[in-house]
């Protein structure tokens, strides 16, 4: 009797209290992290683009050949910023287990590193796994440009020195730091617009805004001869790879640096090597299949797989081309930035906005002081001096707590891990909104497990392991 | 007539037609869940239609884009949580309505209008596609600045109450949206010396903060503060669902002007729904006979972003489609799913691959009649069933999916910080009377704005003068300023009744 009354009370805390007793005693007896075989778990592909672009849509591509493979899922994780340098940086920094590999651009990866943009480094913080291809530019001019050859741009730039205006992706992007191969190479005084990544630079050419600019190697056959004029593509070999019609700047003898921006698989550095060889072949026969080939000859970037030895050598070159170019993609040798800086219209906006407040502040002043003038009723006044004290107290008592426990979300997540945190959240929050407490429990407890269930296993969002507690590997 | 060959593509894959109604349904549903917004469902959906035939994957996303931008609208005048920025504009007026127990008037002059302008919009598409883009595919960076500066200034002026407070909004969002590494010059600024902060403030987590988190944080106020309420308003009320033919009649004009504004935003690269809505309610509230309703509870007030925001749809595709340009977020990522079909984007497209692409817009014709159908009789039984479960356990579970959205997006717990510290300044502003979609459109469009104005500068010889050499850029600016001064002299001479602007703070709550 006694027992059944408090069970009928209590049954909620006392399933919440097994089921966490249970989860916590697995995650502890798990066996310590060791390679017998590989892979036994999904590998997940980090991508430091959107899903859609083309860099994305060429690392599903790879993924879906690996997972063929090596018989294990590759869900590819999109964790976009700073030109994929954030992806870059959290796989950089993640176990090196091989259950995490970054598909991007090592020549990104090179130039921001050179630039001081980012603390990691290809060479010592990455074991590369085997490059797929890379992306070639073109140099392109409006469709009405009086310019038919790359020999016309470069005879007009120095006719008229500081006049030409060219696009490019922004200081320090892959593709400006080829076009600024060019510019240096041919000794250009040329002034450089830039624009939001390629569609930036392609619209610039469409909509006549620019004198020249760089697209890529496929887009004459992506957009006809309708919108631009591609004039040569910057490759060093006379063979026309991609579209037969455009000549090469190697066959034409114009200077340029040899820069290109290859795209491959990398690893974090230490990963045991059974596992590095096993991806390295895995890449190879990927490369070599022929959807992935046909998937990339559609991207208009064609497969071209360079083994870990090869691709290593390639982008120990690609360094060593680099270094003459670094002066001029460091923005502070920027011939006009002074008059366009970095920091000009955050110090305009933010000056604004001062006046603004400023003037918002002066108004609300005045109209107390009028109320407070003789003749005008105070009480109101008082009224709304409790009225404040009232709206503070609800906001110590109910939206700060609401919003504090969102942080500490944050902080149980990077601790235990996306299940318990939701759980223990779940359950301040519907006790912050006033449930009974089996409610709280009942509701917080199943919240878990069923975004658990939606977002982690079915939408493969990357739940990173705990760092006190790891129970990702409980639920494999 | 090429569409009623695109009708027949459609209708001869079985496939493709039942995925266009799962479309539309999946997309009220994304929509009218707040928090989750359907450009990160239909990222997340992106990876399944790679199994699937080319017209099958793009007609099912392009229809979930379509039907999850009217769904948004189910949250907004349910709960006042939109779950886009070009939402909020419709809870100005539907919240008040469902809050006066009209919830089925608003559900289902939202399912028209948007019904009305996303068709206007689809025909755009349809019949004027190429010729439209010669309109605007001579625009540089001048043309855009100045047309970024008069949405900025008609946005502010006219969203809130007061002009200046809305001008602070925009300036605010302006200036968060600087933070991380200037794309122009690859150098971080107002970093706070954390290389956390370099990859910039992104988008979702704002705005689930500002519109969601602040939402949230007011409700609990509310349930569990002052008053403990069991169930929340409406029932009791007597109830007021029917959309009459009249109603439909009077509501006419204001959703053909406003399509028209929707459709002509649309065109724009860059700008979007948000704008459309809000530009199109801003204009309507000043044409209204009746303005001191709007924000209270006018049914135009429903109609007018309804129709612009849903107007945009079809448009949207037009410079993706011919230029490779895409208008807006979900246009970007159907772009992507294009190319990996192997389909080429550009002006050829529409001799190379003309059957697929009349195929998927008759898909969108299927999927506007198909979420108009659900959305006008289902959404009652939608407002029922959601009216039935008790806030209390509502929100608890929406405070759960904003941690899991923000998070997902980037996969990084820094997001989530963010997140609550613009949910902490959206429930500071709401509370004043300022406009966190003020805050959220200065937020989207700053970056654009800004790297056209430099963008211009670096283009001009003349420095600033370039702007006076355009004469569109002209245009432009003259009409911004037009609408700033007429404003301002309106609350000068006090036409807008004191009253009126509390009500129109009010609308925000």
């Amino acid at each position: 009797m006694f027992l059944a009354k408090y069970w009928s009370k209590y049954w909620a805390l006392a399933l919440v209290v097994v089921a966490f007793a249970m989860l916590i005693t697995a995650a502890l007896r798990q066996p310590a992290f060791e390679l017998t075989r590989y892979p036994e778990k999904p590998i997940k592909m980090f991508i430091g683009f959107a899903a859609g672009g083309s860099q994305d849509l060429a690392g599903r591509a790879l993924a879906k050949e690996l997972q063929r493979i090596l018989g294990q899922p590759v869900p590819v994780v999109n964790q976009p910023g700073a030109a994929s340098m954030v992806s870059a940086n959290s796989v950089a920094r993640a176990r090196p287990d091989g259950y995490i590999l970054w598909f991007g651009s090592a020549g990104t990866l090179l130039l921001k590193s050179e630039l001081q943009h980012t603390p990691i480094d290809f060479f010592e913080n990455f074991e590369l796994l085997g490059l797929t291809g890379q992306v070639v530019p073109a140099i392109g001019v409006p469709v009405d440009s009086p310019f038919d050859s790359v020999q016309d741009i470069i005879d007009a730039a120095h006719d008229n020195p500081g006049e030409l205006r060219w696009a490019h992706n922004g200081r320090g992007a892959a593709f400006m730091a080829m076009g600024a191969s060019f510019i240096e190479a041919n000794n250009l005084d040329v002034v450089g617009v830039p624009f939001q990544g390629a569609k930036g630079m392609r619209l610039a050419l469409f909509a006549d805004q620019v004198d020249f600019g760089l697209v890529s190697e496929g887009d004459r056959l992506m957009f006809g001869e309708k919108k631009m004029k591609v004039l040569a593509s910057m490759r060093q070999s006379s063979e026309r790879i991609v579209d037969a019609d455009l000549p090469t700047l190697g066959e034409l003898e114009i200077p340029f640096y040899r820069i290109s921006s290859p795209i491959g698989l990398l690893v974090p550095k230490g990963t045991p090597e059974l596992v590095v060889q096993t991806l390295r072949d895995a890449v190879a026969e990927a490369a070599a299949s022929r959807e992935f080939q046909q998937t990339m000859a559609r991207l208009y970037t064609p497969a071209q797989h360079k083994s870990a030895e090869e691709g290593a050598a390639f982008v120990t070159q690609l360094r060593d081309n680099l270094q003459p170019l670094l002066p001029i993609l460091r923005s502070d040798v920027s011939d006009k930035s002074t008059i366009a800086g970095s920091l000009m219209v955050p110090w305009a906006v933010g000056l604004f906005l001062v006046v603004l407040i400023s003037f918002q502040v002066f108004a609300a002043l005045r109209s107390k002081i009028r109320a407070a003038e003789p003749g005008v009723k105070t009480g109101r006044q008082e009224e709304r001096g409790i009225a404040r004290g009232l709206e503070s107290k609800v906001f110590l008592r109910y939206s700060g707590p609401l919003l504090l426990l969102l942080c500490g979300y944050g902080l149980l997540h990077g601790w235990f891990g996306y299940l318990i945190a939701t759980a223990l959240c779940g359950y301040a929050v519907f006790a912050l909104f006033g449930n009974r407490l089996n409610t709280v429990l009942l509701h917080g407890s199943v919240s878990a497990v069923i975004f658990y269930i939606i977002f982690i296993n079915v939408l493969n969002i990357y739940d990173p392991p705990g760092l006190l507690l790891d129970v990702s590997n409980v639920f494999r | 007539m090429e569409i009623l060959s695109g009708f027949v593509t459609l209708f001869s894959d079985p496939i493709a037609v039942v995925l266009v109604f799962a479309a539309a349904l999946i997309g009220i549903i994304v929509g009218a869940t707040p928090g989750l917004t359907t450009a990160a469902a239909i990222a997340m959906l992106v990876p399944l239609t790679f199994f699937l035939e080319p017209l099958q994957a793009l007609a099912f996303l392009y229809v979930i884009g379509k039907s999850g931008r009217y769904g948004g609208s189910i949250a907004a005048i349910l709960f006042n949580t939109p779950g886009t920025a070009a939402a909020a504009a419709t809870a100005q007026d539907g919240y008040p309505l469902s809050c006066a127990g009209k919830t089925g008037k608003a559900l289902k002059t939202s399912a028209v209008a948007s019904v009305f302008g996303d068709f206007l919009g689809d025909m755009l598409l349809i019949f004027g596609a190429v010729a439209v883009v010669s309109l605007t595919s001579g625009f540089g960076p001048p043309e855009f600045f100045a047309l970024y500066l008069a949405a900025f200034v008609i946005i502010s002026s006219v969203i809130g109450s007061s002009v200046t407070k809305g001008l602070i909004s925009a300036a605010a969002g302006a200036f968060v949206a600087m933070i991380g590494i200037d794309a122009m010059e690859g150098t971080p600024r107002l970093d706070f010396g954390h290389p956390a902060f370099h990859a910039g403030i992104s988008l979702v987590p704002v705005l689930i903060g500002m519109f969601v988190l602040s939402e949230i944080a007011l409700k609990v106020e509310s349930t569990s503060g002052n008053n403990r309420q069991n169930d929340e308003n409406s029932t009791a009320l007597p109830l007021d669902n029917s959309f009459s033919f009249d109603e439909f009649k009077s509501c006419l004009p204001v959703m053909l002007r406003s399509s028209g504004i929707g459709a002509f935003i649309g065109l724009m690269p860059g700008l979007g729904s948000s704008v459309a809505a809000f530009a199109a309610y801003g204009a309507e509230k000043r044409r209204a006979k009746n303005a001191d309703e709007w924000g209270k509870g006018a049914i135009a007030g429903i109609a007018a972003p309804e129709s612009a925001n849903n107007a945009v749809n079809g448009p949207t595709m037009i410079p993706m489609l011919a230029l490779g340009i895409p208008g807006g977020t979900i246009a970007a990522i159907l772009m992507g799913v294009f190319l990996i079909h192997g389909i080429t984007i550009g002006p050829s497209i529409f001799e190379s691959s003309s059957k697929l692409v009349f195929g998927l817009f008759a898909s969108g014709l299927v999927g506007i009649a198909v979420y108009g159908l659900i959305g006008y009789y289902g959404s009652s039984v939608i407002g029922n069933v959601v009216a039935r479960v008790p806030i209390r356990l509502i929100y608890p579970y929406i405070f759960l999916t904003c941690f899991i959205s923000a998070f997902s997006t980037r996969t990084n717990i820094f997001d989530v910080f963010i997140m609550a510290a613009a949910g902490l300044l959206g429930y500071l502003m709401r509370k004043q009377g300022y406009s966190t979609a003020a805050f959220i459109i200065a937020f989207v469009l700053a970056r654009g704005a800004e790297e056209a104005f430099r963008q211009s500068l670096l283009l001009s010889n003349e420095g600033a003068l370039i702007f006076l050499q355009r004469p569109v850029a002209v245009a432009f600016f003259a009409i911004g300023a037009l609408i700033l001064g007429s404003r301002i002299w309106q609350n000068q001479r006090g036409k807008l009744s004191r009253r009126n602007l509390y009500g129109a703070a009010g609308g925000q709550r």
